[in-house]
């Protein structure tokens, strides 16, 4: 099956907001720090805004008001919420589906 | 250059709804990021993907505006550089005939000078309309705003036009004395293009800032983007004019490498000219296709 485009994989940057999000709202540099704290992986600011920008936009998540215009704090819709568990349910899908072919292999064990 | 200062020209080359949505907020990241050429490389990258993707920020209201005054001030900046880029190409062919360019050469150059004229009255007509529908409604609602910019190039075009003219009729006592190509001749056509490119420039900033400050209702925004789409298409059309009569100029065989290459020039910018407008003009039909979420 052709992958579809808008299904981020788990190095994605959208899907890394989303479940960084996923705990409470944040604005951008705490998505950036629980991003790398979490998953070893650091978004640029770059990145991270433009992941930011297509997300809102497809309103799986949504600006707060905050005190600080510069450091808006951002949370996750119903929508997104319901897309990350859609995906995170596939990733334990395909994850279940690896090991099992990986203990049934005669040679490869799993560690 | 300090950290900042690069980060603050990079997050210029931003697209300009991405820029008025989360310019400060990026700029706040960038900094307690501490800068780096990582960032500093995370930025640009950014930037460029932002501009060859506007597709998310087009479809906000905010954005779809932008992007269709963008589309109109572009095209009509890039229309009227082309008259300096066609007065050129005129300079080359024409002012004194290129021996044995005739049959389709001159049928393109012919078709080629019909379009421009037509066009350039067209535009100069929109331009009027979308002029007064801006200036008026301003002097009613006292919108300094929008009055001062818009008003602005009225004096400018004057003045460009009486220099020109003179510039115009120098140009030809000098052609008919001495020939198109002396230093006297280049000279008034400098001037020319000098006169013309400061005028555009300063009309190009003016009705960016007036639109912005006018909020033209959606429709007229509508009508000025699919005017500037027109104009495109004929930039276009009026381009590969230009090619195919400077491929016959080329293939006479008999033109100086000056005057070659004082026809190629204004080809090859009016290539680049009809690439940006199109490019641009596509933004902006996207922009009209994509319904604004509120």
């Amino acid at each position: 099956m052709p992958r579809r485009v808008e299904d981020p994989n788990w190095t994605d940057p959208g899907l890394l907001v989303l479940a960084s999000l996923a705990e409470e709202a944040k604005h951008g540099y705490a998505i950036i720090q629980d991003v790398e704290a979490t998953t070893g992986v650091r978004l640029g600011p770059g990145t991270l805004y433009g992941a930011l920008s297509r997300l809102e936009q497809r309103g799986l998540i949504e600006p707060l008001d905050g005190d600080d215009p510069r450091r808006r704090p951002y949370r996750l819709t119903s929508q997104g919420s319901a897309v990350l568990a859609e995906r995170l349910e596939n990733m334990r899908r395909f994850a279940a589906m690896g090991r099992r072919r990986l203990a049934a292999s005669p040679t490869v064990r799993p560690a | 250059m300090s950290a900042s200062r690069l980060h603050r020209l990079i997050l210029a080359a931003y697209p300009a709804p991405f820029r008025d949505r989360y310019g400060d907020e990026l700029a706040t990241v960038a900094a307690d990021c501490g800068g780096g050429w990582r960032v500093t490389l995370d930025l640009a990258v950014s930037a460029v993907k932002a501009r060859l993707n506007p597709g998310p920020m087009t479809s906000r209201p905010e954005g779809r505006r932008r992007r269709l005054e963008t589309t109109t001030s572009t095209v009509f900046a890039l229309w009227v550089w082309s008259t300096v880029a066609v007065a050129l190409f005129a300079r080359a062919v024409d002012d004194q005939r290129v021996p044995g360019l005739s049959s389709w050469g001159w049928s393109a150059y012919a078709v080629g000078n019909v379009i421009f004229e037509l066009v350039t009255g067209a535009v100069l007509i929109a331009g009027f309309a979308f002029w007064l529908r801006v200036v008026v409604p301003a002097i009613r609602t006292r919108n300094r705003t929008a009055l001062v910019p818009a008003v602005l190039p009225v004096p400018v075009v004057l003045l460009w036009l009486a220099a020109t003219d003179h510039i115009q009729a120098g140009n030809y006592r000098h052609i008919t004395a001495q020939g198109p190509h002396t230093p006297g001749g280049w000279a008034l056509l400098g001037v020319y293009a000098f006169f013309t490119v400061a005028c555009v420039t300063v009309c190009t900033i003016s009705i960016r800032r007036a639109l912005r400050g006018a909020e033209l209702p959606p429709p007229l925004l509508t009508v000025s983007s699919l005017v500037a789409s027109a104009a495109s298409i004929a930039l276009m059309v009026l381009t590969a004019c230009a090619l195919v009569c400077v491929t016959r100029v080329l293939l006479v065989g008999s033109v100086s490498v000056r005057d070659e290459l004082t026809a190629i020039g204004p080809v090859c910018f009016l290539i680049l000219a009809s690439a940006a407008a199109a490019t641009s003009s596509i933004r902006g039909l996207r922009a009209l296709r994509t319904a604004p979420s509120a």
